[in-house]
């Protein structure tokens, strides 16, 4: 038995690992997209005119937010003192609002105009929205001032086909977005003339609008994933449980929502049934996944992310995703993935292998069923180790600590030789020991000068040192984590980094994304002797992470300041002790 | 000098009462915070000598104290059990060896616990009479244990029931004590070792009874369904194992689900120690890694806020007793001027009249330092029987 | 110079140059590499449970290790109860071969540390089957006694095999410095064994259409690798049943195919007359359970297997049925 000697490292030391740990799970967290998958972003969702159509069974009911440049195109709707006092004429208001919505906003229900009526209209706060989903944001601060009306149209059978048809008396620059049921139909776009929208009363996830612009960017009810990274192949589905319960009974047939007493049981019968679907080969071998997870997600333009804790979901715009872990040895020459779901509904699959190079999107279709990866990435993938300069070795050391020792040494040797000259002395001797004595004496000066980091040197060496533990992060297999870890970190504090990462990657793989810090960059670097040969230093450094997940690829710039304390052992650098002072997204 | 020492020794020996109230006093006052610093390092270093001796402990979710009493100290509390397919997980991991421990019962007020061979090799426990367990339904037995109990390789005892007014809990088991081990100076000489099967056995999940299948055991079966049968509540379990009913003991139900209350697990280096650990840190999982070393700094250091305050006490106490007692010496030369004007009368000066004086209370506190050093000498010397002592009497 | 000079030199500068050398370590910590077990020069010791695993293991294992089976010889391991000092010594074995399946079931009593157990069926729990035994729980709720496993898995050669690899995995591990040569053998003996099924097989299947009845129910193994769809009574070799048993046995026999009684051992002659008599041929399959005096468990399947095989050379007749041993 071998007894082990741990020496808890006291209070003093936060741990370096919680920075990485706050990494990963702040890489869970909605960012601005540096390089997003291909999100068509319009600046609708900013228009002066909002409007938003709500239609269900019985009606419906438009929610519209116009804008005071827009009043003129809206002037119909005007109450008869405003629309007078800005000279819009005398026309009667009933006379107006029946214009309004027979002529100017019409909705026909196949082939039908509906009746629409103004239920209320008057001064509002305008809703401040997220620029790239349109979704109100949390702040409505300094919000502008607009009219706000809401117009209904019942009907009194579930039409199959609407029409929207807008012919304003002035040019209004309308953003609008309709949802079917709850559902969202499309993101948000401009509204133009004339717009066809086909009714799905069994599923209004597949209420669609006739023009292809107004697509919904999540529009099909399954995706796949492939993601190629070095020692890992990952895979995730995307997949609506309304879709799959046609191919696998998740017990939700029949529902309006999910409760949340159902949903880990969805989970695993979702992973029982996709367990034996999409087939993963890795070069030529089929792989078996070494871990799977399902979480149910809430998906935007912006991100997805793990809907956590657990709501009651409605039933048609649920989305499951499922992450199946294969881990590889090195980086992989071929991977390619069989898609096997489809049925009437489900004919054309978006799927995408993304390797560190970046995504490749296709669509899979029953004649087309098979994602392909080929390896034809010429630079490096493998995670770098930085290359560190070895500490001084201990005659270096010593060197720099008594070579002016050595020199008065010489010193004395060269008068010796001199005293010998007006001595008639042993010159011979004398002068050997001089010249031994002054080479020495140079030799010694030079040798030691190496045991000092002069500033580049350092900035170097501690890079590397922060470079190397944050590689350690891409490798999978325990042992190999920690033998990396264990060539840059020493001491508890490898225990406690190592154990922290364990809990990042515990976060991580409960349904957030995995990060790949891509960079690292020093921005200032101040060092100081520490006893007889350590460093303290104090570090500002920036990392640049790259995070992939559920189709998004996110790239995270974070800045960290810290207090570190560096040792040579067994003849490398190590980091002994770090503090963090500060840490800051950017 | 002789003559003032003299002089000042037969002034302390005439008041004699006086003079030993004094020294007792302040030899209590010099005596209690050596004495306690003393317990407590010792305490501590015997606490922790322990617990650094323990790498790694499993557990279920919960208290880590409590997991820690029940591991190295045998305090069996309610801790949620852990499976038995946790060992072999382990095992299969390389990473180190896991010893599975289950303490849940009792030998009148020792605890009972059950283990496997692998324990007796972590703890270096020798067998100094009889022989090691080799079979479900023996026990061996630490040094004081035996010694309170009575009890020699041959004989036997009988585990405790958890209560006598529960019919329907399990009943005493009687386990054959087969061996004696040395004393280790550690919780181990107060247990009671069997195997961990013995101890499921204790528990109830193993029994032995007559087969059910005999035409003779017609009356114990409930029901029968072909191959499989019913019993009924009056089967009897046999109340101890023998060699000839130990052929009928089974278990029901699958062992890796059967419980422990902890296992300790035993790295084969520091890495391994390491990666262990780390495949157990999701919050969410039903097993915890607890550092015992780490568990018992933490558990000291509060211990040791204590002690703080108790010192703060002993000083508040020990400057009210030193001024007290140098009120005592005022008084007492208060009571003395006609003595001491006597003296100066007869010719002592007034100095040597001081440094007389003077030497009775130095007298005195050196009287006072040499009673409590001979107190620490004592203590030093038999502090570990006291403090297996005062262990035991807390145990019982 | 003069040598008082030379030496003065030579020797600080021997001085110096030792210095210097000593000091060509990097400074900091000297990390010195842990101190691993010089190795226990006597050779590990293996026991088992039975003889068919205590001669797999020593065809993996060679002369690396000593393999160890204490099971008297006139006792049957599965129902052995071992007095204490045998549990000992099988406490102080390196490494203990278990059968699993239930087999032995003193090991479920014994104090035996799990690090050094090797269960042979614990990851072939697809391929157990039910011993049909009798099984029983408390209440209607209570869980089932799990005892009903049959245990003579190695009687099945696949099965078999599969055990020998996880006895060649356990005995690598124990002896990490000759794993190589135990792979090339082990590889070599499961090979052995594949290819015995295959044979058996081939010969079960000559005898497709013969009702098969054992005489212990210790075939199950046989019976499900090879479809026998056998019956099983409970007769010992060296003991005459009584008239029940035999009008069992004439109620359970299906005349019309021929039905071949298999045997542990050879049965007493007068059992084996009388069963020929009725029809029934008689195969010796030995369980090879203990080690046999005169030959070992590879002979034995050599000899189960000519036996089998000489059944199917045998015309399906009554009067020409005869003892086969």
């Amino acid at each position: 038995m071998i007894a082990l000697q741990r020496h808890w490292s006291g209070r003093s030391s936060i741990l370096f690992g919680m920075v990485a740990a706050f990494l990963l799970v702040c890489s869970m967290l909605p960012i601005s997209p540096a390089f997003a998958d291909a999100v068509i972003r319009t600046q609708a969702m900013n228009a002066a005119t909002i409007a938003e159509f709500y239609i269900d069974e019985t009606e419906i009911r438009l929610e519209i937010e116009i804008g005071l440049s827009d009043l003129a195109a809206f002037q119909s709707l005007l109450p008869d003192d405003i629309h007078q006092g800005m000279e819009f004429g005398s026309v009667p208001y009933l006379d107006r609002i029946r214009r309004f919505t027979e002529e100017e906003f019409v909705m026909r229900a196949d082939g039908t105009r509906l009746k629409g009526v103004l239920k209320r209209i008057g001064p509002a706060d305008r809703v401040k929205r997220d620029a790239i989903t349109g979704e109100p944001l949390a702040s409505q601060a300094e919000a502008d001032r607009i009219v706000k009306a809401q117009i209904i149209w019942p009907f009194e059978s579930a039409p199959e086909r609407l029409e929207i048809r807008v012919a304003l008396p002035d040019i209004a620059s309308i953003g609008f977005v309709a949802y079917h049921k709850g559902v969202a139909v499309n993101d948000f776009r401009y509204l133009t003339a004339f717009q066809t929208l086909d009714l799905d009363w069994q599923d209004p996830w597949y209420t669609a609008f006739k023009s292809r612009s107004l697509r919904r960017q999540y529009a099909e009810p399954m995706m796949g994933f492939i993601y190629v990274e070095p020692y890992e192949v990952r895979k995730e589905i995307i997949v609506r449980p309304k879709d799959l319960q046609r191919f696998v009974d998740l017990g939700i047939e029949g529902l309006a929502s999910i409760p949340v007493e159902l949903q880990a049981g969805i989970r695993e019968k979702a992973i029982e049934f996709l367990m034996n679907h999409h087939p993963v080969v890795i070069d030529g071998v089929e792989a078996v996944p070494t871990m799977v997870r399902a979480d149910f997600l809430e998906r935007t333009l912006r991100t997805s992310r793990v809907i956590d804790p657990p709501e009651v979901l409605d039933i048609n715009a649920a989305i499951m995703g499922v992450k199946f872990i294969y881990p590889h040895k090195g980086f992989a020459d071929s991977v390619t993935m069989k898609w096997d779901l489809f049925d009437q509904k489900i004919t054309t699959v978006p799927v995408s292998a993304v390797d560190p190079l970046g995504a490749m999107p296709q669509f899979m279709a029953p004649d087309y069923d098979t994602l392909s990866w080929q390896n034809f990435i010429r630079i490096p993938v493998m995670p770098q180790m930085a290359d560190i300069a070895a500490p001084p070795t201990r005659l270096v050391q010593w060197l720099e600590n008594g070579r002016w020792l050595l020199v008065v040494f010489a010193g004395l040797l060269t008068a010796y030789f001199v005293w010998s000259i007006a001595k008639n002395g042993r010159l011979v001797v004398s002068g050997i020991l001089a010249v031994t004595g002054v080479l020495l004496a140079m030799g010694g000066w030079w040798m030691g000068s190496q045991a000092r980091l002069d500033d580049a040197a350092a900035r170097v060496m501690v890079n590397g040192l922060l470079t190397n533990i944050y590689r350690a992060f891409d490798f999978k297999a325990e042992e190999d984590v920690y033998d990396v870890l264990a060539l840059s970190v020493e001491g508890d504090l490898l225990r406690e980094v190592y154990l922290e990462m364990r809990r990042g990657l515990v976060l991580a793989s409960q349904g957030g994304a995995s990060a790949r810090v891509k960079q690292v960059e020093l921005v200032s670097l101040n060092t100081e002797p520490d006893g007889a040969s350590g460093i303290r230093a104090e570090v500002t450094w920036q990392i640049r992470a790259a995070v992939g997940h559920w189709g998004h690829i996110h790239e995270r710039r974070n800045q960290y300041k810290a207090k570190l304390a560096l040792k040579p052992v067994g003849g490398a650098w190590k980091l002994v002790e770090i503090e963090i002072q500060d840490e800051m997204r950017l | 000098m002789k003559s003032i020492i003299f002089l000042a020794l037969r002034y302390l020996a005439y008041y004699r009462w006086k003079t030993g109230v004094l020294v007792a006093a302040i030899s209590v006052i010099l005596f209690l915070p050596l004495s306690l610093e003393y317990v407590l390092d010792h305490g501590t270093e015997r606490l922790r000598a322990r617990a650094q001796a323990t790498p790694l402990v499993l557990g279920a979710p919960g208290s880590a104290i409590e997991l820690m009493l029940s591991t190295l100290y045998f305090e069996s509390g309610n801790l949620a059990p852990l499976k038995y397919a946790l060992i072999d997980e382990i095992h299969e991991t390389m990473l180190g060896q896991a010893i599975p421990l289950q303490v849940k019962y009792r030998v009148g007020d020792f605890p009972v616990v059950g283990t496997s061979p692998d324990y007796f090799d972590f703890r270096d426990l020798k067998i100094t009479n009889g022989r090691r367990l080799a079979l479900a339904g023996e026990a061996v037995l630490g040094a004081l244990s035996a010694k309170e109990l009575g009890i020699s390789p041959g004989d036997s005892v009988i585990t405790t029931p958890d209560t006598v007014f529960d019919v329907t809990g399990t009943y005493p088991l009687k386990l054959k004590v087969v061996g004696l081990l040395q004393p280790t100076g550690t919780q181990d000489d107060y247990a009671v070792f069997v195997d961990v099967k013995t101890s499921w056995i204790i528990g109830g999940t193993g029994h032995g009874h007559e087969d059910l299948a005999r035409p003779e055991a017609s009356g114990s079966v409930l029901k029968r369904n072909g191959k499989d049968l019913v019993a009924n509540a009056s089967v009897a379990a046999f109340r101890e194992v023998t060699p000839d009913n130990m052929a009928d003991f089974h278990f029901h139900g699958g062992v890796a689900d059967f419980p422990l209350s902890a296992i300790i697990v035993v790295p084969r280096d520091v890495k391994a120690g390491v990666l262990l650990e780390g495949r157990y840190q999701n919050p969410n999982s039903s097993v915890r890694v607890v550092l015992p070393s780490v568990v018992i700094d933490n558990l000291l250091n509060t211990v040791l806020i204590v002690r703080q305050y108790v010192l703060a006490a002993i000083t508040f106490v020990g400057v009210a007793t030193l001024a007290t007692v140098a009120l005592v010496f005022s008084l007492s030369i208060q009571l003395r001027r006609s003595e001491i004007t006597t003296m100066m009368r007869i010719g002592a000066a007034p100095m040597r009249i001081g440094v007389i004086l003077g030497t009775e209370i130095l007298l005195v506190l050196a009287a006072s330092v040499f009673v409590a050093g001979i107190a620490m000498v004592v203590v030093n010397a038999w502090g570990d029987a006291l403090f297996g002592w005062i262990l035991m009497a807390g145990n019982l | 110079m003069d040598i008082d000079g030379w030496e003065l030199v030579t020797k600080n500068l021997v001085i110096f140059i030792a210095f210097a050398l000593a000091a060509c370590e990097p400074a900091g910590e000297v990390v010195t590499s842990e101190d691993t077990a010089a190795g226990n020069m006597a050779a590990p010791v293996v026991y088992t449970v039975n003889y068919p695993l205590a001669w797999m293991a020593d065809r993996i294992a060679g002369e690396v290790v000593e393999v160890v089976l204490p099971v008297p010889p006139t006792e049957d391991p599965d129902q052995w109860q071992p007095l204490p000092q045998h549990v000992l010594a099988y406490q102080d074995a390196d490494l203990v071969i278990l059968n699993g399946a239930g087999y032995a079931k003193w090991t479920t009593l014994a104090f035996l540390s799990p690090a050094k157990l090797v269960d042979t069926t614990a990851n072939a729990t697809d391929w157990l089957v039910p011993a049909g035994d009798v099984r029983h729980r408390h209440g209607p709720k209570g869980e089932q006694n799990n005892t009903d496993t049959a245990s003579h898995t190695w009687l099945s050669p696949d099965l078999a095999a599969e055990q020998a690899r996880v006895i060649a995995e356990a005995l690598m591990q124990l002896v990490p410095g000759s794993a190589k040569g135990m792979k090339e053998r082990a590889d070599t003996l499961v090979g052995e064994l594949k290819k015995h099924a295959r044979t058996l097989g081939e010969v079960f299947e000559n005898l497709r259409d013969r009702q098969f009845i054992f005489s212990h129910p210790v075939y199950q193994y046989i019976d499900a690798r090879y479809s026998l769809d056998g019956q099983t009574v409970v007769w010992e070799p060296h003991e005459e049943p009584n008239e029940d048993q035999w009008q069992a046995m004439a109620d359970l026999v299906e005349p019309d195919r021929s039905p071949i009684m298999m045997w542990e051992a050879l049965p007493l002659r007068s059992v084996s007359d009388r069963l020929r008599e009725m029809g029934i041929s008689v195969v010796v399959f030995e369980t090879g359970a203990n080690p046999h005096p005169r030959k070992g468990y590879d002979v034995i399947l050599d000899d189960n297997l000519a036996n089998v095989r000489a059944l199917g050379s045998m015309a399906a007749s009554p009067n020409s049925a005869k003892a086969v041993d």
